[in-house]
């Protein structure tokens, strides 16, 4: 066990630095016009004392922008793993400054999506698997498969359209209202809940069609399975049948299921923070890709990748710890 | 079975002889294609997405053929809104004619102003009012006195005599006499001053007196300029109707054209006279009304170029920029013209080209070899009374007729030509000798907005009559011959008039109509036609890269699957690490940087499709190596193995058959994944761009707020179209999981 963990650690951590230096390499390839616009303005605020190819050769060298991709990769790598990830040249703040202050508003709406996703679709999931075929199994279906259908960006913007543009009743982006700093805490929490009520909808709307959909297949496995036929032989009710023995069992393949939503997890959901303007890692994240901030990038893109590997490794022990049949290896 | 069809079916086969129970002929054996077949056509899901596919494609390849529209055809509407038109104003400005500088008009200018009282002029007829701009001395006399439009003649000096140290020298003998030498010797001794102004026998005689010599000026006898306040303004007359006439036009042109002498129109004989070389002149009654002459107008030809990429391009030139000299090719259409010819050849001796000629009723066409109209030949009429325009420049004309104003006459002559003249009350007309109208004298200045518009003699006229009786509406007859209406505005003494003017605006975000059933985009392009080729770029995109995913996976997957050992473990390790590579920031990164170097709309097409590609095909990649890890071991492999076949033969015709139907399913499925991910590329501006069209970047225009409150129709079709797609897609993909793999459903 343990020679397995560390031997997919130190996987884990050359996939990550590997895939570090093709996201170095291609970011690289964005020209670095931001470099000129920021030595320019630098320049012009010294009154032209300081020529501004002098200040861009400086900002280069500060950046590890003059040498070559690799010897500028190496140098990044070795400023990462001391913990400075630089500064963010779209926020004027450490990235991991930047990253902090935003981070817990992603995590918190997608807690609350979880918890939305899991109360509509386990119990949907469940239901049509044990009405196969039927109208309701249909219906289920259907609405799982629109659910996985739907584009995210169209969901956000149908969703804006219908609560905030014509029956304004919902806010129509950001986080927080205009009145948002004379408020009360009940106030402030009431205000941001208002806020979320659209985000975590659509995200809620785009991850229910698969969890429903698992469910289903996982509770038709379990509800063919020969102990549920001898649970119904022993004469147990139906309510006994679902809910004690077919349920329990289909909560197994769910619970590692979710050690995979953890680089979604803190990772933001990109598309619906930015229709919604979230300031929360996703969106902040896109803005400073857009405009080739290489080092918000470098860290956004290296934290996902850890994060993944992280989600991986854990899958991996979580199959070991649920299901002893496993054996890793 | 019911009781009810078994006997049925007994009935049907007791005619047919007795089969055993084991007859192979009982037993109906489907190929497992038909089967899977079967099994999937029952499902009404997968039914449903198949014919939801099918609309779409049709809808989405075969829908350009039968659009009346193109990709990007920009619509325009034609708004009609008030527009400036001319401005008009009660001219307060003197106006010169003649020859004075402007010192001269300046201080012709004080000297008026000075005669002012309460805003009016007080003038009288013959008034001499004496004035100086440099050195020189002037004199205005009054020949009209309006208070508010007065003329006045400007008269220059001449030095008559100058007397120095007592010695007098006679410089204009004419005016000169004995007498005057005595008075303005008795001037020079008296020593005064001041007296400098003299007068003799009614010629005022002014001094300059200085130290040593005294110079004496008396006004010239004939003006130097004019000053009114009057604006002329050629009318033409009669011609101007006749001009506005394009019947009468086209039947002169036919005449001309005809080589005739003479013709009648509406009971009047014209004649005409001259030759094409020069220009006809048509004339009636003795009086010439039109010079004729040949207007020519090149046309456009095609002429191949070899354009920036090397190859031959045809291009659109001005034929007369092909010429070395245009007028010799005019000549040598007239010497095939003249000599009756309908063809003639023209051009450098080792490339000379051969041209045709056709005469029209009215025009004549001059056709190259490959049928380009290169030359139309027309007339211009031109009327002789525009000869009467100069006058406008000339100040001894303006002289004679505001002498001829002043004096109430009603009529006066000039350069042997006897003009009339007609009191309008606020305003006059001149006469021709012919009895035509020639010139509208006002003080109303005017002046067209912009270039395009020409403000005719009607406008004039009702511009002014409008100002005097203070309307504010009225309407006149345009250059086109139009009647329009027009509204004024005053604004600190100017008359602005405004018409209702037709512009052409990009008919952006209109509603859906029969013309475009789901109305115009922001940019004014149809959104059903776009959506059209949206859908074909979205569908392309899906296909494109599941295949170049497929083609990539199946060989990776492949190779590692079935070797295994260091093979597959270098390639999984390379398959993770695709893995890890975040897709969507990727996505995002590459776009910008395809932004930023400013790639082409379709090799950005071709590169959206290979970086999905690279980014999505490990999926399949694992998906195949796990299949063939397990098919590798079963028996009909050893068999295979034990016969001694090719490796590539063992794996592309033994392993991958059996892994095809999952690939199938699979890359159905993945279908809709690419169409939904290209699709938010596009609404994130970095899909496909302009003239091409995907459905993620017709909804982009969403993020314009205005059109996501009043423009559904801009957004919605494209977001549903994408929906019904996927989930087409999706439902087929479900379909075929089930049909291949039965054990799942039941």
């Amino acid at each position: 066990m343990w020679k397995f963990l560390v031997r997919r650690l130190l996987l884990g951590l050359m996939i990550v630095v590997l895939g570090a230096l093709v996201t170095y390499s291609v970011i690289r390839c964005l020209p670095a016009s931001y470099m000129e616009k920021m030595a320019r303005q630098l320049s012009a605020g010294s009154q032209g004392r300081v020529k501004w190819q002098d200040l861009l050769a400086e900002l280069n060298r500060q950046y590890n922008m003059d040498g070559s991709i690799i010897s500028g990769f190496v140098r990044w790598l070795g400023d990462a793993l001391r913990g400075n990830f630089g500064d963010s040249w779209k926020y004027m703040q450490p990235v991991t400054k930047v990253f902090s202050d935003v981070i817990w508003w992603s995590v918190l709406m997608n807690i609350i999506t979880l918890f939305v996703e899991v109360l509509v679709s386990i119990p949907l999931g469940i239901l049509a698997a044990r009405k196969q075929y039927h109208a309701a199994d249909y219906i289920v279906t259907v609405f799982a498969l629109a659910c996985i259908s739907l584009p995210s960006f169209y969901i956000g913007t149908v969703l804006k359209y219908v609560f905030a543009v014509k029956l304004e009743v919902l806010p129509l982006y950001g986080l927080w209202g205009r009145y948002y700093n004379s408020m009360g805490t009940w106030g402030k929490i009431g205000d941001v809940a208002l806020h979320l009520i659209m985000p975590v909808a659509t995200l809620a709307i785009l991850s229910i069609g698969s969890l429903m959909r698992y469910t289903r297949t996982n509770m038709l496995e379990v509800l063919n399975a020969d102990y549920i036929r001898t649970a119904r032989a022993k004469g147990l009710s139906e309510k006994v049948v679902i809910n004690k023995h077919a349920f329990r069992n289909t909560l197994i393949p769910l619970v590692t299921a979710f050690s995979g939503l953890l680089p979604s997890f803190f990772g933001g959901a990109m598309i619906t923070e930015t229709i919604f303007q979230i300031p929360g890692i996703g969106y902040k994240s896109f803005e400073a890709m857009l405009q080739g901030d290489i080092p918000f990038a470098m860290f956004y893109t290296t934290f996902l990748m850890v994060l993944t590997q992280v989600s991986l490794i854990l899958s991996d022990i979580m199959y070991a710890v649920v299901d002893p049949r496993v054996r890793v290896n | 079975m019911s009781n009810n069809k078994a006997e049925e079916l007994k009935k049907q086969e007791a005619p047919q002889e007795e089969m055993k129970l084991d007859d192979a002929r009982r037993v109906k054996v489907l190929s497992p294609g038909m089967l899977v077949f079967k099994r999937f056509i029952r499902n009404k899901l997968a039914v449903a997405g198949i014919i939801i596919l099918a609309v779409m494609f049709v809808y989405s390849f075969l829908g350009p053929l039968f659009s009346p529209y193109a990709r990007a055809q920009i619509f325009t509407k034609d708004v009609e809104e008030p527009g400036k038109y001319a401005t008009g104003k009660f001219n307060t400005d003197s106006r010169f004619v003649g020859d004075a500088s402007t010192r001269v008009q300046s201080a012709v200018l004080k000297a008026l102003g000075k005669t002012k009282s309460g805003g009016k002029y007080v003038l009288t007829a013959g008034q001499e009012i004496p004035f100086t701009a440099g050195d020189k001395h002037y004199t205005l006399k009054v020949l009209n006195p309006s208070e508010t439009a007065p003329a006045c003649a400007i008269y220059g000096s001449d030095l008559i005599a100058t007397i120095s140290m007592g010695k007098f020298t006679q410089l204009d003998e004419t005016r000169v006499d004995a007498g005057m030498q005595a008075v303005l010797m008795e001037n020079f001794e008296s020593g005064d001053k001041k007296a400098t102004e003299i007068e003799y026998n009614g010629i005022k005689i002014s001094a300059e007196v200085t130290k040593l010599e005294r110079k004496y000026y008396a006004p010239a006898q004939e003006p130097m300029a004019v000053s009114t306040f009057n604006i002329y303004t050629p009318t033409l007359g009669k011609v101007a109707e006749l001009q506005a006439d394009t019947e009468f036009l086209h039947s002169v042109s036919a005449a001309v054209m005809a080589g005739e002498t003479a013709l009648e129109y509406k009971g009047v004989s014209y004649g005409i006279s001259g030759d094409a070389v020069n220009g006809y002149v048509l004339s009636a009654n003795g009086s010439d009304l039109f010079i004729i002459t040949r207007d020519f107008r090149f046309g456009k030809v095609r002429v191949e170029k070899e354009g920036a990429d090397g190859n031959a391009v045809t291009e659109e030139v001005e034929f007369q920029s092909t010429l070395e000299d245009p007028e010799a090719f005019v000549a040598a259409m007239q010497a095939a013209l003249d000599a009756e010819e309908t063809t003639f050849s023209f051009g450098p001796e080792d490339s000379s080209a051969d041209y045709s000629i056709e005469k029209t009723e009215t025009e004549i066409h001059v056709t190259n070899g490959n049928g380009e109209l290169v030359l139309t030949v027309s007339n211009s009429f031109d009327p002789v009374e525009s000869k009467y325009d100069l006058l406008n420049d000339s100040m001894e004309f303006a002289f004679a007729a505001e002498t001829a104003i002043a004096d109430g006459a009603a009529s006066f002559a000039f350069e042997g030509e006897q003009f009339g003249l007609v009191d309008n009350g606020a305003d006059y007309t001149i006469l021709n000798q012919a009895g035509d109208d020639i010139l509208l004298v006002s003080d109303v200045a005017y002046g067209a907005e912009n270039k395009g518009i020409e403000l005719t003699v009607d406008f004039v006229k009702k511009l002014q009559e409008a100002m005097r009786s203070k309307q504010t509406n009225f309407s006149f007859v345009d250059q086109h011959g139009e009647e329009t209406q027009a509204t004024i505005t005053l604004v600190n003494n100017n008359y602005y008039v405004s018409t209702m003017q037709k512009t052409s605006l990009i008919d952006g975000r209109s509603a859906p109509s029969s013309k475009h059933w789901l109305g115009t985009d922001v940019n004014g392009m149809d959104v059903f036609t776009r959506l059209m080729y949206g859908g074909r770029v979205s569908l392309i995109v899906g296909f494109v890269v599941v295949f170049f995913e497929l083609f990539l996976g199946v060989i990776i997957g492949g190779v590692s699957g079935y070797f295994g050992g260091v093979v597959d473990t270098c390639l999984m390790r390379f398959v993770e690490l695709f893995n890890a590579i975040p897709f969507y920031p990727m996505l995002i990164i590459l776009g910008s940087v395809m932004d930023n170097l400013h790639v082409g709309a379709y090799q950005r097409l071709m590169m959206t499709m290979v970086i999905l590609g690279i980014l999505g095909w490990t999926g399949i990649a694992r998906l195949v190596r796990g299949q063939i890890l397990s098919l590798r071991e079963q028996d009909f492999m050893i068999a295979a193995e034990a016969t001694g076949i090719r490796t590539s033969r063992r794996i592309f015709r033994h392993l991958i058959p059996n892994v095809m139907p999952l690939l199938i399913v699979n890359a159905t499925a993945s279908l809709g994944g690419i169409i939904l991910t290209e699709a938010t590329l596009g609404f994130l501006g970095l899909g496909v761009k302009y003239p091409m069209a995907s459905w993620g970047s017709i909804i982009n225009q969403v993020n314009d707020m205005q059109v996501m409150k009043t423009a559904w129709w801009i957004w919605i079709p494209a977001g549903l179209f994408i929906l019904t797609t996927v989930l087409g897609f999706n439902f087929v993909g479900d379909g075929l999981r089930d049909a291949f793999d039965p054990k799942m459903k039941r």
